[in-house]
Order: C-alpha cells, then sequence, then structure tokens
C-alpha cells in the first residue's frame, strides 16, 4: 500500500510540472493580455508601463523560470485583470463548483442507478425499452439546449424557479455552501438538473449492461439456488458489482464537472470556477488560467486515486499492486 | 387526496417566496459584463465605471442638453494663466459622516495617480493637473499643464473618495507630486470597508462574480433637489452580472431582474412586443469603422504586384463605396445601428455635419475608381475583424466582404476572438479591419487623434491609428485643438480634421452602434446622457 502510495504520488508531481509549463507556453503563445486590458487612448509610454509591470517585456523562458520558482513556494501569480493572488481567485469560487458538482453526481447516481437496473431486469419488455430509449435523449441533447429550455419552461413561463444565479449561502467549516439553505435549494434545481441528465444516461446504460452480464452468472443462480431472498441478491451480490464500471466513470465525470462546469455555469450565471475560467481565457488572463489548470490535474489525479481505492474496496480480486 | 394537498402547498410555497422577493422597494438589474474590481480607480473599463459612479460621484456630469452640468463642483471660473478656479458643494457629507472637502478631491487624484497593478488606469482623467492650490475647505486653484482645453469634462470621468479612508491628513499636491499622501488598497475596497462615497446609493454587499448590493443613502444631499435629476428612489439596487445574453433576456421575462443591459439584437422584437417590457436605446456615442494598412509591406494582399494598393486614395473611396449602409443597418444591426454620415455620431464636440456631409454608395463609381487606379481586374484581400467585441461584428465583416466581392475585391475575411483580433492588428497582420471606437465624454477630437494622428511616443497619437497613416495637416490640427481653450474655436478644428479625414478615407465609418436597456414596466428610466456607462439613480418605481 505504500509502496503504491509513493510511487502514485511521484507520477503526481511529474504530472502537474509537465501540465505546468505546457500551459504556460501555451497561453503564453497566443497573445500580449495588454492589448485588451488597456485603455485604447493610452498613450505608448503607459503601454510599455504596464507590459513592464506584469513582467512581459522578459524573454519568456526567464518568465517561465520565475514562474517555476514562485509556484514551489505556493505563489502562483496575481491576475492580470484583478490584481489578486491568481489561486486564491479560483478557490474562492470552488464551493459554488463543488456543491453543484457533488449534488449532480449524486442525484446522478441516485436515479441512475435503480433505473439501470430496472433496464436491465426488464430488458425484454416495454418498461426496459423506454427506459434505454429515454437515456438516449439524455446524452445526445447539449447541455446548454436542455439547460436554457428548463429556464424558458420553469422559470419564464411558469415562474416557479428562478433563472440564474446562485441562492443564500451558509457557513459550514468557514466555506459558503448554497445547498444548506431552503432558498440556496430553488436555484440548485435546474443546474443541477441540467447537469445530471448526461451523466444520469450514461450511469443507466452502463448499469443495465452490468445487471445484464451479471444476472447470467454462475454465483447469482447458485444464490438464489441456497435460498437467499430477492432483495439480498439485488442490493449485495448484482449491485455491488455493476458498481466498478459506474465508479469509474461517475469518478471521470466528477472531475469533469468540477473542472468544466462551463457551459452550465454561464447559462445558469453560476458563479463558480468554470465562468471564471473562460473568462480568464478570453482576457488571457494567464496566471489565472495556468493556476486553474494546475489545480484541475491535482484534482483529476485525486479523484483517480480515490477511485482506484474503491475498486480495491468493491471487488476483491483487484489488488493495489499493479497501477 | 392528501398527497395532492401536499403538492398545491409545496406549489403555493414556491410561488409566494417569488412573490415575496419582488417586494418593497428593491431593482435588481443584470449587467452584461463584470466589473474587475469595485475599487472606482482600479481599472478603467466600462463596469467598474457604472458601478462606481452610484456610490462615488463626480465633480460634474454629462448631460445631453447642456453639456456639462455641476455635481459636486458647483461652479468654475476660468483664470489667466492656465488656472481654473472650483468651487465645491457644500454641506455635502460622506457615507461615514465627515464632510466633503477640498483634501478629498486632493487625495482622489492623488489615488488615481498612484494606483497599483491596475490593468489600465484613470490616470489621463487627470494628466492635465499640475498644482492645486487649496483656498479654503470649498475653494480651490487648479493649475493647468497646458491649455488643456477637456479639463473639466474630463473631471465626469472619475468619482470623488473620501479622505478618511486613510485617516483624512492633509496633502499637498505640487507638480503631479503628493505630499503626505497615505495609500489604501483595492483589497479595502472590495470588502466594502474603504467604499465611502456622497453618493445616493451606500455599498452594502459585494460578492465578486455574483453580485453587488447597493441600499438607499438617506441622508444624500441631492434628495430634494428636483431640477434635473430623479430623486434616489430605490431602498435596494442589486447589480448582477449575467454574461450570457440569453440567460440576461431569460432573467428578464422571468422577472427575476428589472432592468437588463445589452439585450441581443434578435431578442429585441421579442422583447418590444411584450407589453410588460420597454426597449429604451441610448443615443450613439461609438462609430463602427474599416481601417486601411499603409505600410509598404502591407501583408496579405494578392494580385497587386507587391505593391499596397490602400495607399492610393482611390482604391480606399472605391472601398467605401462599394458599401450600402442602409443595408447594413437594416438586415443586421437593426434598432441598434444608425448609418454613419460622418466620422462620429454627431452627438460628438465638433461633429455637428452642418456642412451635410455623407458617405455615398456608388457601385460604378467604385468600380471606375479601381480601374483608373490601375486594378481593373481587382485583387484579393484580408479583412480581420473581432467576433465578440462589437455588436454583429463578424456579421458586419461577412457582409461588407460580399459588397467588395461586387466590385471586383475578392475578400478573404478572418474572424477571431478579440483577445487574439487585438493583438495580431496591434502587431499589423491585417491590410484592413474593423473595429470600433466610442468616447463618452462626448468629444469629437479623441476619433481624429487617436485613429489618424500620427503615432509618436509620449503623446497618445495614433493610440489606435494601427495603420501607420501619417497626415501633417491633421496632426497640426490635433495639436491647435488641444492647446485651445474656447470651445467653439476647438470644434471648428476638429470638425476641418474631420472633413480631411472623411476624404483621405484612411479609415472610414460603416455605422453608429447605439447602446440598448430592456426594463420592465414598472421602473421608470431617464435616460441623460445614453451611453454605456449609466448612472442607476435615472432608475425609479414607476407609479
Amino acid at each position: 500500500m505504500l509502496q503504491f502510495l509513493l510511487r502514485r504520488t511521484i507520477q503526481s508531481f511529474l504530472l502537474v510540472c509537465a501540465m505546468a509549463v505546457v500551459v504556460f507556453i501555451g497561453v503564453y503563445a497566443i497573445g500580449n493580455p495588454i492589448d485588451i486590458l488597456i485603455n485604447p487612448e493610452a498613450p505608448p509610454s503607459e503601454y510599455d508601463a504596464a507590459v513592464k509591470r506584469l513582467g512581459l517585456d522578459l524573454p519568456m523562458h526567464e518568465q517561465l523560470w520565475k514562474f517555476i520558482v514562485n509556484a514551489a513556494g505556493g505563489d502562483f501569480g496575481k491576475s492580470f485583470v484583478h490584481g489578486v493572488d491568481a489561486m486564491g481567485m479560483i478557490l474562492s469560487k470552488f464551493p459554488a463548483t463543488l456543491e453543484l458538482a457533488i449534488l449532480t453526481v449524486v442525484f446522478s447516481v441516485i436515479i441512475g442507478v435503480p433505473l439501470g437496473m430496472i433496464a436491465g431486469f426488464n430488458h425484454h419488455n416495454s418498461i426496459g425499452r423506454t427506459i434505454m430509449t429515454g437515456s438516449i435523449f439524455g446524452f445526445s441533447l447539449p447541455n446548454f439546449w436542455i439547460g436554457m429550455l428548463l429556464i424558458l419552461v420553469f422559470a419564464v413561463n411558469l415562474g416557479w424557479l428562478p433563472s440564474t444565479g446562485r441562492g443564500e449561502t451558509e457557513s459550514l467549516f468557514g466555506v459558503e455552501f448554497s445547498f444548506l439553505t431552503l432558498n440556496g435549494w430553488k436555484y440548485l434545481i435546474l443546474p443541477v438538473v441540467t447537469m445530471s441528465l448526461y451523466k444520469m444516461s450514461i450511469v443507466i446504460r452502463l448499469s443495465r449492461a452490468g445487471t445484464m452480464e451479471i444476472i447470467e452468472q454462475d454465483y447469482i443462480k447458485f444464490a438464489y439456488a441456497k435460498g437467499l431472498g430477492k432483495y439480498r441478491v439485488i442490493f449485495v451480490h448484482i449491485l455491488k458489482n455493476i458498481l466498478i464500471p459506474v465508479v469509474t466513470v461517475v469518478g471521470l465525470e466528477f472531475g469533469s464537472v468540477l473542472a468544466f462546469a462551463v457551459v452550465t455555469e454561464t447559462v445558469f450565471a453560476w458563479p463558480g470556477m468554470g465562468k471564471l475560467l473562460i473568462d480568464s481565457i478570453l482576457l488571457l488572463d494567464r496566471p489565472v488560467v495556468v493556476a486553474y489548470l494546475m489545480l484541475v490535474v491535482l484534482m483529476f489525479i485525486v479523484i483517480n486515486f480515490i477511485v482506484d481505492v474503491l475498486y480495491a474496496l468493491l471487488d476483491p480480486r483487484i489488488r493495489l499492486t499493479s497501477t | 387526496m392528501y398527497k395532492k394537498t401536499k403538492l398545491a402547498w409545496v406549489v403555493i410555497g414556491f410561488l409566494s417566496l417569488s412573490v415575496i422577493a419582488h417586494a418593497g422597494s428593491k431593482l435588481v438589474v443584470a449587467m452584461s459584463s463584470e466589473p474587475t474590481s469595485i475599487d472606482p480607480y482600479f481599472h478603467n473599463l466600462s463596469p467598474n465605471n457604472t458601478v462606481a459612479v452610484n456610490v462615488f460621484e463626480e465633480l460634474v456630469y454629462l448631460d445631453d442638453k447642456i453639456g456639462v452640468a455641476p455635481r459636486l463642483a458647483k461652479s468654475w471660473k476660468l483664470l489667466a494663466g492656465n488656472k481654473i478656479e472650483v468651487n465645491l458643494r457644500q454641506g455635502v457629507k460622506f457615507h461615514d459622516g465627515s464632510d466633503f472637502t477640498v483634501n478629498d478631491v486632493i487625495y482622489s487624484v492623488c489615488r488615481i495617480l498612484n494606483i497599483k497593478n491596475s490593468p489600465s488606469s484613470l490616470a489621463t482623467e487627470v494628466s492635465s493637473w499640475k498644482d492645486i492650490e487649496v483656498v479654503n475647505d470649498h475653494k480651490m486653484i487648479i493649475s493647468k499643464l497646458n491649455a488643456a482645453p477637456m479639463m473639466i469634462t474630463r473631471m465626469s470621468g472619475f468619482g470623488i473618495i473620501s479622505d478618511s479612508i486613510s485617516g483624512g491628513k492633509k496633502i499637498v499636491y505640487n507638480g503631479g507630486k503628493c505630499d503626505g499622501f497615505k495609500y489604501v488598497e483595492t483589497v479595502e475596497f472590495d470588502t466594502g470597508k474603504a467604499m465611502i462615497g456622497t453618493g445616493p446609493y451606500r455599498f452594502k454587499q459585494y460578492i465578486k462574480g455574483e453580485k453587488l448590493v447597493y441600499v438607499k443613502n438617506q441622508n444624500y444631499w441631492g434628495k430634494d433637489d428636483m431640477s434635473n435629476n430623479i430623486p434616489v428612489a430605490y431602498d435596494e439596487l442589486e447589480l448582477r452580472p449575467i454574461k450570457n445574453a440569453g440567460a440576461r433576456v431569460a432573467a428578464l421575462l422571468s422577472g427575476d431582474v428589472g432592468v437588463i443591459e445589452a439585450p441581443a439584437v434578435q431578442d429585441l422584437p421579442r422583447l418590444e412586443k411584450n407589453p410588460n417590457i420597454k426597449v429604451a436605446v441610448a443615443p450613439a456615442v461609438r462609430s463602427i469603422y474599416i481601417m486601411f494598412n499603409f505600410r509598404d509591406d502591407a501583408p496579405e494582399i494578392e494580385g497587386t504586384k507587391g505593391k499596397n494598393p490602400f495607399q492610393d486614395r482611390r482604391v480606399r473611396e472605391a472601398f467605401s463605396l462599394a458599401i450600402d449602409r442602409n443595408l447594413l443597418v437594416k438586415r443586421i444591426m437593426g434598432k441598434l445601428g444608425q448609418v454613419a454620415t460622418n466620422i462620429a455620431p454627431e452627438t460628438m464636440h465638433g461633429m455637428h455635419n452642418e456642412g451635410g456631409l455623407k458617405y455615398e454608395y456608388n457601385l460604378t463609381k467604385a468600380k471606375k475608381l479601381l480601374t483608373e487606379a490601375g486594378y481593373a481586374k481587382g485583387f484579393t484581400v484580408t479583412l480581420g475583424t473581432p467576433n465578440d467585441r462589437y455588436i454583429n461584428d463578424a456579421k458586419i465583416a461577412q457582409a461588407v466582404a460580399q459588397m467588395w466581392a461586387r466590385i471586383g475585391i475578392k475578400t478573404k475575411v478572418k474572424s477571431v476572438t478579440r483577445s487574439i483580433f487585438f493583438s495580431r492588428r496591434n502587431k499589423g497582420v491585417y491590410p484592413v479591419w474593423l473595429a470600433g471606437w466610442g468616447d463618452l465624454t462626448l468629444d469629437g477630437e479623441s476619433f481624429i487623434r487617436a485613429l489618424s494622428g500620427t503615432p509618436s511616443k509620449g503623446k497618445s497619437y495614433g493610440a489606435s491609428n494601427k495603420g501607420a497613416y501619417s497626415n501633417a495637416v491633421i496632426d497640426a490640427l490635433i495639436d491647435k485643438a488641444g492647446n485651445e481653450a474656447d470651445p467653439e474655436i476647438r470644434a471648428q478644428h476638429i470638425a476641418s480634421a474631420a472633413a480631411i479625414i472623411h476624404k483621405e478615407k484612411n479609415w472610414f465609418a460603416t455605422h453608429y452602434q447605439l447602446f440598448p436597456w430592456a426594463i420592465h414596466k414598472s421602473v421608470n428610466y431617464h435616460p441623460v446622457v445614453g451611453s454605456e456607462k449609466t448612472s442607476f439613480r435615472y432608475f425609479s418605481p414607476a407609479k
């Protein structure tokens, strides 16, 4: 276990470093952020002063070196646009995206797995077929379109739910979350439904495939033969075994929601990291983009690690020795 | 039976929650872009200025009927020797109860000049302030660096902050140096501690990226002054950034917000048909233009044997004659565009167009001019344009390209996001491009100086003249206008320069861009200067 942890940590560190360099060079190559930030009427002297202040007059490898040295000390630079600490800005938006991501995953699993299992047990009749057809719509319809449709129906036409924004928050361990308030839930419903439709469909299909495969297995037949009750067989034996592919996908999807919920956050004006990322990209706010992507890499690494550990717990056939 | 009752209660519960949200005098406004900070001096950016002006009032403001009007400055007088005597309004108190005095003005100017980490500061608004002589607490004499005819107008570009946020020590301002000045960080504004102004609204809460909440200033000095302002009307004002145009319109239609900035062009017909909503379009302050690259080695031109055709005035004239501006506005811009007649809208000082200038549309003449210039067979050129900076910018460029095709010019349109476009344009990558220029101080001079002045270090001539055009006559007129204190004579210099540009066409305007607001019928809006910066004091509840 320790060997596994150590190897993983070193690999992760190297990955983060490589990522930082690639992103830095990539964003640097796009262009000069000063052109967008500065008042077009500003005299060339002010332009030069701004370039110097942001350190953009140094050659690229010097800028890269300065960045690496600072990053090792935990300082990812100040945002070009906002002037505040880049990593601080990102982390301040993290709770909003986190609660959206967690609720999306929870919602899609709670609904997706049972529906998938039902589809699996009923794959020969219309119940199963209906669920599968529904799931096709779920993953083919574009995210933003579903979001706008939901806003149109529930906010504009019916007026039941608010169309944009995040609700009131309450503090938990010093961090503000909006799922802790009733008002916050009103704002959470539409974005969560929008994002979970896609994941739910995938989970349904995975669960169905898993269920169909497992109910043919010998150990299920033996379990029934021994006299185990239907619910014990379903919840203990079938469920645990179909969860492995589900856990993998959910882990990946959780990471991608956290990192790239940009479209949903834009449509619902949800003040999370995704919106911050797209805005920073459009304004060439390099420190924020680089810090963000490094954080994302770190998140994916942690998530994958947790997923691997869960495998070992779920399936005794898998050991942690292979990486 | 029980289940249905429960459902009914849930529905009623949700509905009543949304009703309660609208009770009380509160206005929610959805803005199209987010301020980078609520520190009024941090960044000279439109959303920053829009939110700042409600809390931090300016010395003067611009009224499209009377011009420069007094706000915190009650009166001013030009004195001999390039000096201005300014009398400040008495009895004005800041939100923390301290008095408004000359020292607050000095502190504000000092902080503007010493702002840290600013991507683009307000320094140009106070660039001609040389010394400030304090006569008494409410009278000061400012010495100007030169004739600086726009100095008073430029006072409308920044709000006054309170010196009490740094201890209230008296500052001496001499030659641009501030003796006794203590800096207060931007973060103090973002947390609200330093948000002390004289304005009709005071700061309550700021969550970056989410909302900015102001509440009514009960002790506002102007609350009984009905002369040309509306008294402060809302108890609470909430400003939310909703960047996505569709989401913004949805928020207005669903009643979540009362006012939205910049609804998308395609949504305007639907909004106008809606009896609960009115669309207000503010007068134009921005020209959308086509500019040419004058360098010998201008890239991306083919079929001209290595010459730059745009150095010939006849070619430039032909390119302008080929554009049917009426069609552009009618089909693409709709209510949000006005056909350009002069290089800048007539609201601009110096652009009043008594000469009846206009941009002609004549395909035959265009083809004839091209032939005379030696390009009877036409040539190939690239038109650069941003696709997310101006309203329908990419569409306009594509339409223009098609119009040029009719006179034999094969045009490739390269439309990119603004961050890439401006970088490339400034490096001289395009032979011809589309861009825009506006001036919130309603001064036509900036159009001439920035777009046709010869670029030179130190002065801000030609800051956007990325085609490297140079005309000594225009430069001389800009010099004269910059040193002329009499506004009438100055306007004549500007008009003369504009006429030259209109003829020479190193750039020409296609249309003027208008700025729309969509407002719920429960809100009254009295725009004073239509602009991309607006003060929410002009919104009040409809009876």
